[in-house]
């Protein structure tokens, strides 16, 4: 009997855990994906990089450096990472201040999550930092 | 009123048949989500199109050649295509969550999922996925019951399935020491975990040295309990894996995507069933007696 309990009790905690960080995890505060059936879409997010804030980052003065980012910058261990509008927004700001492969440092960024700006496209690097520590670029030199 | 003794054993072991059920409501669930995901970005947001998805399967050469002109059709159909999608994984994700002509729901979603097998015929990756899928849809359709030649087969093959996963993996690095400072630094930099304490958690764990080791042993070790499906530990062993799925979807969720939740789900589904399994062998072995897991009568065993 004590075996038959043992194996009710595990998959009784593993059906909890994958009601409670599966299936519904935004409802206990969790991180939510759509991984629930959801198809792997990537390119949902991605950022504008600017040398110096531009006035509209869809046309840049000539003297200002510009780079579009979709995917990570490190090699990919699963898949490029799908993003909701939140880690969008926390991935952007994680590349403030970093310095680009090229060189120059990427001074001001504006997030774009399906088919629209975030914040109007304003710089997401002049607000305050709204997730501290959820992203941590590599530090070039 | 006088009983049978197979009605008795089945009375006396009632409290075990609810978990493959519950297994079955997850899957409907999957499906019923996987159905709406794509209603939502088909025709409520409409950014993606099933005439771009197979556009890119062309482009990478993933279907066979023979089946090019089917492509091509539905590109030509794609509104009418993807409602039809729509609708065979939500129909049969519902008729899964409430028991209803479970053979039928399996059949229309191994056909459903086979179409898409097909589309991604020449791709590692989606085999492991879309396969799980068809395991899944086979496993309704067959709908093994004891001592007969299905669950074995069923058994085999999710192990078969199992071991592509593992070679994927291996392609990208997972076993070796050597690969764990760029993995843990796309973790820093790129994923979200399930929550932000647990990413610095394991973080943190990854920054140590047995931490080090620990993250390429994970490779070793599913490796191992995959190898121990065959054996009369097999529940254990999936135990096991079962955890392992969690901690690796936990750790890199917005990476892994659907593809570790459907992993994890058809693990539990084999797990529930092999546990009833064994339990049928064992009473009808014991004549009706409530028993605990037993693997002496399986016939997976006694034929390997």
């Amino acid at each position: 009997m004590m075996g038959i309990m043992r194996w009710n009790l595990f998959f009784g905690t593993v059906s909890v855990l994958i009601i409670t960080t599966l299936i519904v995890p935004h409802f206990f505060g969790l991180q939510n994906f759509t991984q629930w059936g959801g198809m792997y879409t990537d390119g949902w997010c991605s950022i504008f990089i600017a040398s110096e804030e531009p006035r509209n980052f869809a046309d840049p003065p000539s003297h200002v450096k510009t780079k579009h980012i979709q995917g990570p910058s490190t090699s990919i261990v699963w898949y490029a990472p799908m993003q909701s509008e939140e880690t969008c927004i926390a991935w952007a700001q994680s590349h403030c201040n970093t310095v680009q492969e090229e060189g120059w440092s990427a001074r001001a960024i504006s997030a774009y999550f399906r088919q629209r700006y975030l914040f109007e496209g304003k710089n997401v690097c002049a607000m305050t930092k709204m997730y501290e520590g959820w992203f941590i670029q590599p530090i070039r030199s | 009123m006088v009983y049978s003794a197979n009605t008795i054993m089945i009375m006396k072991n009632i409290h075990q048949w609810h978990w493959p059920r519950v297994a079955q409501t997850f899957i409907g669930l999957f499906f019923i989500g996987a159905g709406l995901f794509k209603l939502q970005n088909y025709f409520l947001v409409g950014d993606q199109s099933l005439t771009r998805h197979f556009q890119f399967w062309i482009d990478n050469a993933w279907p066979p050649l023979w089946s090019l002109p089917l492509f091509h059709w539905g590109q030509s159909h794609h509104l009418f295509l993807s409602a039809l999608v729509i609708a065979l994984q939500i129909i049969p994700g519902i008729l899964l969550v409430l028991h209803w002509h479970t053979r039928i729901a399996a059949t229309v979603l191994f056909f459903m999922q086979m179409g898409i097998f097909i589309g991604t015929f020449h791709h590692l990756g989606f085999n492991e996925f879309v396969g799980t899928s068809l395991w899944i849809a086979l496993f309704y359709l067959l709908k093994p019951q004891k001592n007969l030649w299905s669950w074995p087969l069923l058994t085999y093959l999710f192990v078969g399935l199992a071991l592509l996963q593992l070679y994927n993996r291996f392609v990208v690095g997972d076993p070796w020491l050597s690969t764990v400072t760029w993995q843990r630094e796309h973790l820093a930099a790129d994923v979200m975990s399930i929550h932000p304490l647990w990413k610095n958690f394991i973080l943190a764990i990854a920054h140590m040295r047995w931490g080090t080791y620990l993250w390429a042993a994970s490779w070793w070790i599913q490796l191992a309990c995959v190898l121990g499906l065959l054996t009369r530990f097999r529940l254990s062993f999936s135990a096991i894996l079962i955890c392992l799925w969690f901690l690796h979807i936990w750790t890199w969720m917005n990476g892994i995507t659907s593809q570790g939740v459907l992993w994890l789900l058809a693990t539990f589904v084999w797990m529930t069933e092999e546990y009833q399994q064994q339990n049928l062998n064992k009473s009808t072995a014991c004549h009706g007696e409530p028993v605990e897991p037993d693997t002496r009568c399986h016939p997976s065993t006694s034929s390997g």
